[in-house]
């Protein structure tokens, strides 16, 4: 982290006054708090106009820290009014009548996409996200940074991410994902599927190591490879005495909120990415202890495309083909999640010895 | 007069993987798959065939009377059009017979069963809770009269 004189992206001329009221909240903050990271294999710098919104947004990808010297492939200018004291950008629509939370998803939302950027404006959150048509350079204000829902703080800037990982021949993925060095699963699912609970109780093993619950980004150029995008994690907050191993990671949430974890607290067990081995499918079943069995390549097509693609803004509809590509190249494997999800990691290790 | 159909592109999306058929309905949030005869038949369409050619192209793969292939045939393609799934491809209606040669299954026939559309809504409550207005150049963002349609 360091306090630097932000720079000045190239940028079109439409976005100069976006830019300018991003500048101006971190001059009155003092200057920006800069994060460098390391995403997908590439550069990434998010440029904090305050330390409030880095400690609430860049905690998801601690994991991810990195120091550069190159020029970030894509810098993220991050700010909020409340934390910031600044004024509600002019590109934002004023605060209207469709503000009100949605109980349990994003709520509706409103895209552009004109020639010189791409703008996605969320009244539930009231969060604005705006890629540069170049693609390297971002910015998301949001009213307070520190008050978004479990969903958006525990996987900050998703869509910014996913347009950028989209040019770069990598795919934003709904599922989750642990694994060694050596290669990975993705786990797919549904919400309430199992994929958290999997993806956690996995870290119950030394062996495994974590690279997301509920997104990840998969390259499918050559031989697929999963890239991790957040350490953060969720549960319901019955299951939370299920995994004790977690408790140094478990951060404070409302009581309205799910239970989130963040695996950066638990030294060398998330991890940056993986070669893909297998796509693996919870299933919650009455069995005592989990077990492996093998699906279909057209099982784990069902599982990944509808979700990733509806939960991207907009539908991403290429990810269909993107997705088919990757599960013509891996085996798929049901993963019947018992009572015991202690015997979970033990039948994921056993599978990637299998496939490996 | 023959009458060809389409995958009702853009809206619906659609890849054969391992001999099965995903297609997704990007308005509704609705998904669908269709599996060995309806997955054939899907192939043979996909091929440019009408609904006899498709018959056609059946025949010779499954071991079933013409008559019940062609009812579970005709079956198949309303209700693919009543789902929005296809619909009928514009022009050469008067153009010659199509032979469609599906995938080669080896020697003797395999046992037919009508095909079924399995339909999956599960992501629908997404599509009504999260739904996502493309607004126009008129002004960004412009939510006042914004079009009501999921891209």
């Amino acid at each position: 982290v360091s306090h630097a004189a932000p720079a000045r992206p190239t940028q079109a001329p439409a976005l100069d006054g976006l830019h300018d009221d991003f500048e101006r909240a971190a001059r009155a903050a003092g200057g920006t708090t800069d994060v460098s990271l390391t995403i997908a294999a590439r550069p990434v710098c998010l440029r904090f106009a305050c330390p409030a919104a880095a400690a609430a947004l860049g905690r998801a990808f601690a994991h991810l820290a990195a120091a550069h010297h190159a020029a970030p492939s894509l810098t993220l200018h991050v700010w909020d009014s409340a934390t910031a004291g600044a004024d509600r950008p002019a590109f934002a629509p004023p605060r209207g009548a469709d503000a009100e939370a949605a109980p349990q998803g994003t709520g509706a939302s409103y895209f552009h996409s004109g020639g010189a950027y791409r703008a996605l404006h969320q009244p539930a959150s009231d969060a604005l996200s705006v890629l540069s048509a170049k693609g390297d350079a971002g910015w998301f204000w949001t009213a307070d940074a520190t008050d978004l829902p479990y969903w958006d703080y525990t996987a900050p800037f998703r869509h910014l991410l996913s347009w950028w990982l989209d040019a770069r021949g990598c795919h934003h993925v709904h599922g989750g994902a642990v694994g060694t060095t050596e290669g990975g699963v993705l786990l797919a699912g549904s919400g309430g599927s199992g994929k958290s609970t999997a993806a956690l109780a996995s870290l119950l093993d030394e062996r495994l190591r974590y690279a997301g619950d509920d997104y990840v980004a998969v390259s499918t150029e050559g031989q697929p490879f999963v890239h991790s995008l957040y350490c953060s994690g969720k549960v319901h907050r019955e299951d939370v005495h299920r995994l004790p191993h977690l408790r140094p990671a478990l951060h404070a949430t409302r009581a309205d909120e799910k239970a989130v974890f963040y695996v950066a607290a638990l030294p060398g067990r998330s991890i940056a990415g993986f070669p893909l081995r297998a796509i693996v499918l919870p299933r919650v079943t009455d069995r005592p202890t989990a077990r492996v069995r093998r699906s279909t390549q057209a099982a784990a097509l069902a599982a990944l495309a509808p979700s990733t693609i509806f939960q991207l803004h907009p539908p991403a509809r290429e990810a269909l083909s993107h997705l088919a590509d990757v599960a013509r190249t891996v085996p798929a494997f049901f993963l019947e999640l018992g009572a015991d999800v202690a015997t979970i990691p033990a039948e994921l290790v056993r599978l990637l010895e299998q496939v490996g | 007069m023959a009458v060809r159909f389409l995958a009702n592109s853009p809206n619906v999306i659609h890849e054969t993987i391992e001999g099965e058929v995903i297609l997704i309905d990007l308005k509704s949030g609705t998904y669908y798959s269709l599996r060995e005869v309806g997955a054939a038949a899907w192939q043979a369409m996909e091929g440019g065939a009408a609904e006899d050619e498709i018959v056609a192209a059946l025949e010779p793969r499954y071991d079933a009377p013409s008559a019940e292939i062609r009812e579970a045939v005709r079956r198949l393609v309303d209700e693919l059009e009543r789902e929005g799934l296809v619909r009928p491809a514009d022009g050469d209606t008067d153009r010659p017979e199509k032979r469609v040669v599906l995938d080669s299954i080896g020697a003797g026939r395999l046992p037919f069963a009508p095909p079924v559309l399995e339909k999956h809504t599960d992501m629908q409550d997404l599509i009504l809770l999260d739904p996502v207005h493309e607004v126009d150049v008129r002004g960004w963002p412009h939510p006042a009269d914004a079009d009501e349609t999921r891209a």
